[in-house]
């Protein structure tokens, strides 16, 4: 009886500091079981997956910020051949387009949505927004005087064509003007 | 109790122990980590460590649509389209040689309608410049050389320098509590309290008192290595800057304030420049540039 009493806590102790260690080693975003590569973070807004590693290459799919996904292969630094998580897809994409930490979503996505769910009633109008929308909602609201600004950052900046050439334009571009048709420097 | 049985229990607690220790290190350890921050005592090293982890590429890119949005307040933005697209084909191409060519957003070259000669880069990622700042480049090259100067600047993240460290001490404090993404009112009030100031830092250093002179002459050397890989004449950044000191007054404020003097950039440009190949700038490109511009430039 007294070495059940002892043994009881021991065993429950160890289970409880298993699983812990194991809650750890999973958010420190390392090896997971299954033999796969290391998880990252997708830092950019979305990107394509491309199904070889040259910016020109057809897209598989798109990654949105936040998304974790699997790094499966490497071409040099550069270039990162990866799944994300939700499904089987598979795509190259730039390695600057990810990062090791994994990112708090503020903004849009499932767990956005599910915190905007949760939120004060006032908040629940914003159900769909992301975080710092909201923040800059309000920061515009306290200064009128950068409305025109804003705006036009919305309505032509962020949207119009000719502030966003496709890698395609730029291809045509740097071969037109007689520049190096693959850069040293990037992807 | 036997000691075996001791053994055991101690074992077990230990283990329990270090993992709870380590599982602080995780989620749980950002809250005392922004809690400390927050409080001071922390190095230098350590606070940037700590904004890399936590000022993620969204928020510095709300931040520079912020930073821009004032910037366009001042300055009216161009509405030459053939300018505005043509700018921004030579800033992708810089871009994709550049040693960061993906951000949260992708980058925007924005043409400003003012004579002032003026070059801004806000952070995530937005260049704005002015069509006296254009006026300086008498080619495809030296346009080139302004972007991959401004571009240094982005890349290199100098903005977070513009901002004050009491500001990064309360952004920490809010960023780290975990409470960040509940979206409760009051965190949005914080977050609010925090991006606002750190906005006025940046515009006051991008628009009145420039960046530490040490910073410019960093960007300036970045820009010739990435003129160089973009396949640009790497000497046009010199060529820009001698334009600049003929035409910059040094008593006016703006751009001659919140820069060297362009004599100053140039001589230390000559070490970098002396191992550089040049390229003679091809007609195709001369064209383009005059093409493209042709209105821009009209005084």
């Amino acid at each position: 009886m007294k070495r059940r009493r002892l043994l009881a806590p021991a065993v429950l102790a160890m289970v409880l500091g298993a699983m812990s260690l194991s809650l750890a080693a999973d958010k420190a975003g390392k090896k997971t079981k299954g033999g796969g590569g290391k998880l990252y973070t997708v830092q950019v807004r979305q990107h394509p997956l491309l199904e070889s590693p040259f910016l020109l290459a057809p897209a598989v799919a798109p990654v949105v910020y936040g998304q974790r996904v699997r790094v499966l292969d490497r071409r040099g630094r550069d270039w990162w051949l990866v799944a994300p998580l939700e499904d089987g897809t598979r795509g190259w994409i730039p390695a600057a387009a990810l990062t090791s930490v994994e990112l708090v979503l503020k903004a849009s996505g499932k767990q956005q949505l599910k915190a905007l769910k949760k939120a004060q009633k006032k908040e629940m109008a914003l159900a769909g927004r992301s975080f710092q929308d909201e923040v800059e909602r309000r920061y515009r609201e306290k200064h009128p005087d950068l409305e025109r600004g804003f705006a036009f950052l919305d309505q032509h900046v962020e949207v119009e064509p000719i502030y966003q050439p496709t890698a395609q334009e730029i291809a045509r571009f740097r071969s037109a003007g007689g520049l190096s048709e693959d850069p040293g420097g990037g992807p | 109790m036997s000691r075996r049985r001791v053994a055991v229990v101690v074992l077990a607690l230990l283990i329990a122990g270090a993992a709870a220790a380590q599982d602080r290190r995780g989620i749980g350890g950002k809250i005392s980590k922004g809690a400390k921050a927050a409080s001071a005592g922390r190095t230098a090293h350590q606070l940037a460590k700590l904004i890399a982890e936590k000022f993620t590429p969204e928020d510095e890119y709300y931040v520079g649509r912020a930073v821009a949005a004032r910037l366009l307040a001042r300055y009216p933005p161009s509405g030459d389209a053939e300018a505005v697209a043509y700018l921004n084909r030579v800033g992708q191409t810089l871009v994709l040689a550049s040693p960061k060519p993906v951000t949260y957003n992708g980058y925007r070259f924005i043409l400003l309608d003012s004579d002032e000669i003026n070059a801004f880069a806000a952070p995530g990622a937005f260049v704005l410049l002015t069509r006296g700042m254009l006026r300086c480049a008498a080619d495809e090259d030296e346009l080139a050389a302004i972007l991959a100067h401004e571009l240094a600047h982005l890349q290199q993240q100098h903005g977070r320098r513009a901002i004050q460290e009491k500001r990064w001490k309360k952004f920490l404090a809010v960023a780290g509590t975990g409470a960040a993404a509940s979206l409760s009112g009051g965190v949005l009030g914080d977050l609010i309290n925090v991006l606002g100031p750190m906005t006025d830092d940046l515009f006051v250093t991008l628009a009145t008192r420039g960046y530490d002179k040490e910073l410019e002459l960093k960007a300036d050397l970045a820009a010739v290595t990435l003129l160089a890989d973009a396949g640009y004449d790497p000497y046009a950044l010199k060529r820009v800057l001698e334009r600049m000191a003929e035409r910059l007054d040094p008593k006016a404020g703006g751009f001659a304030r919140t820069h060297p003097k362009p004599e100053q950039r140039i001589k230390r440009l000559r070490p970098r420049l002396a191992g550089a190949v040049p390229v003679a700038v091809p007609e195709v490109r001369r064209e383009r540039f005059a093409q493209a511009l042709r209105a821009a430039l009209e005084d």
